[in-house]
C-alpha cells in the first residue's frame, strides 16, 4: 500500500495532482472510505452516538465520490501535512460529509429567543445513549439475492460466465479484462451493462 | 426507523449497481462503481502530465498553459474542516434525530448542532414539554453545570446524544439551549432563563420539536 508519509516522492506527486499517484491514493483507501459511507461510524466512542451510513448504493457512490473530489482539491491536498499517515486525514472528510448529509436531511427548525415565566421544576435526568443495530432482515435479503444470482450464473453461457469471472471475481480493471478477452474498453462496459440488466431481469421474474 | 413497508419497498429495489455488487459476492462497492468513481473523480481533480520535446517547448507553452488551465479549472472552496467558536460567531441551536433525520420518534437519540462564539463556551439544554413537564439534559443533576463546548462539542455536534425514551413521552416541546461565559448550575439556568440579570451574560435558544410515538 503507498504512504504518502513516509514516501516524499509520492508526496510531491500527490501534492502536485499527478494522475498516477492521485489514482494510487485512490486504489488504496476507497475501501476504507466505503466502509464508512455504507456503515456510518460513531460520533464519540465513549458516548456511543452513532451516525448511520448510506443505505442506498447509488447515493453510496455520490457521496464516496465527493469525499474524493473534496480530498483531492488543491487546498486539501496541501492541507494534509504529510507527517501522519493519509488514512484519517481522509475518513475524516468522510465522516464530516455523511454529518453535513444528516443535517440537510433534517426538518426547517426555526429559532426563536423567548423567557419562560412560569417556575421551572427539575425532574429526572434524560442522558444516555441507545444501540443502534443493523436488521438482519437486510443480511437475509442480500443471501436470498446472492443465491438466485447463484442460479442465474449457472445458465449464463460460457463466455459471458468468462466475463464475470475476470471482471466481477476477479476485480480486473476494465482494461484489463479487454485484454483478456481481446475486445475493446467500450465492449467491456456494454458487457457491463447487459450483465446486470439480464440478471435484474431474472431477479424480477424471481419476484425480487 | 423506517417501517416494514418501507424496508421491504427498498429492498425490492434492485439497480444496476445492486446487480454488479450481487455479481461480485460483495456488498461494498462493485469494481464497476469503483472505477466509475475513480474515473470521474481523476478528470476533474488530476492534472495532466504532458511530454513535449524541448525545442517544441517555446511555441507551444501558451497552448501548454491554455491546455492545463483547461484540465484545472478553479476549484470551489469546499468547507472540509470546522472552525468552531470563533469571535465572529454566534450562539446557534439546532436538532436532528438520527434514526430518521426527517422526524423524531420514541426511542431515537437527539443530537444537538451547536455553534458558539469564544465569549460563551459554556451549556445547558432542558426540553418543556406542552403539559409543562420538564426534562433536564444539561446538567445532568442538581449538583451539576453547564458543560464547556470547546471539549464537549466535535465537528459542529454535542459529543453526547439524549436518548428519546422515559420520562419523555410523544408530543410537541420546546427545547432551551443556554450560551453562557461562565458555567452556571440548574438555579442560575432557571433564573436566566426566567429573565433574572443576576447571572452571567448569556443567550438562550427555543428550538421546538415533537416527539412521535415508537414504530412498532
Amino acid at each position: 500500500m503507498p504512504h504518502l508519509h513516509t514516501n516524499p516522492t509520492l508526496l510531491e506527486a500527490f501534492r502536485r495532482g499527478e494522475r498516477e499517484a492521485l489514482s494510487a491514493i485512490y486504489d488504496a483507501h476507497v475501501d476504507a472510505v466505503s466502509t464508512v459511507i455504507r456503515l456510518g461510524f460513531n460520533l464519540d466512542v465513549k458516548n456511543a452516538v452513532r451516525i448511520p451510513g448510506i443505505l442506498d448504493a447509488d447515493q453510496q457512490g455520490e457521496c464516496i465520490q465527493e469525499v474524493f473530489l473534496r480530498a483531492f482539491s488543491r487546498k486539501s491536498r496541501h492541507a494534509y501535512d504529510g507527517q501522519r499517515p493519509y488514512k484519517p486525514y481522509l475518513l475524516r472528510i468522510a465522516k464530516n460529509l455523511l454529518i453535513d448529509r444528516l443535517r440537510r436531511t433534517r426538518p426547517e427548525i426555526s429559532l426563536d429567543t423567548e423567557i419562560l415565566d412560569s417556575d421551572l421544576q427539575p425532574l429526572d435526568d434524560a442522558m444516555s445513549i441507545p444501540d443502534s443495530a443493523e436488521a438482519s432482515a437486510d443480511v437475509l435479503h442480500w443471501r436470498a439475492l446472492r443465491q438466485a444470482t447463484l442460479l442465474y450464473l449457472q445458465n449464463v453461457e460460457r463466455e459471458t460466465r468468462r466475463f464475470i469471472h475476470l471482471r466481477y471475481e476477479m476485480m480486473q480493471t476494465q482494461d484489463q479484462v479487454a485484454e483478456a478477452l481481446g475486445v475493446s474498453r467500450r465492449h467491456v462496459r456494454t458487457l457491463e451493462r447487459r450483465c446486470a440488466k439480464a440478471l435484474r431481469t431474472h431477479l424480477r421474474k424471481l419476484g425480487f | 426507523m423506517k417501517n416494514g413497508e418501507e424496508q421491504k419497498e427498498q429492498r425490492q429495489h434492485v439497480s444496476d449497481e445492486i446487480a454488479h455488487r450481487l455479481l461480485s459476492d460483495h456488498q461494498g462497492m462493485s469494481p464497476v462503481q469503483r472505477d466509475n468513481i475513480r474515473s470521474h473523480v481523476l478528470k476533474r481533480r488530476a492534472r495532466w502530465s504532458i511530454t513535449w520535446p524541448i525545442w517544441v517547448l517555446p511555441l507551444a507553452t501558451a497552448s501548454l498553459v491554455a491546455l492545463v488551465l483547461g484540465v484545472n479549472p478553479s476549484e470551489p472552496t469546499l468547507p472540509e474542516f470546522y472552525a468552531r467558536g470563533t469571535g465572529d460567531r454566534v450562539a446557534a441551536l439546532s436538532i436532528v434525530c438520527t434514526a430518521d433525520p426527517q422526524s423524531c420518534r420514541l426511542g431515537d437519540t437527539l443530537l444537538f448542532e451547536i455553534d458558539f462564539p469564544e465569549t460563551k463556551p459554556y451549556f445547558a439544554a432542558f426540553s418543556r414539554a406542552a403539559d409543562g413537564l420538564i426534562v433536564w439534559y444539561i446538567p445532568d443533576g442538581e449538583s451539576g453545570s453547564s458543560i464547556d463546548l470547546r471539549q464537549q462539542s466535535k465537528q459542529g455536534l454535542l459529543r453526547s446524544g439524549v436518548f428519546l425514551g422515559p420520562p419523555h413521552k410523544a408530543g410537541a416541546y420546546q427545547l432551551y439551549g443556554l450560551f453562557s461565559s461562565a458555567p452556571l448550575d440548574r438555579h442560575q439556568i432557571r433564573n436566566a432563563v426566567e429573565g433574572e440579570t443576576t447571572v452571567a451574560e448569556r443567550t438562550i435558544r427555543v428550538v421546538p420539536f415533537t416527539i412521535k410515538g415508537q414504530n412498532l
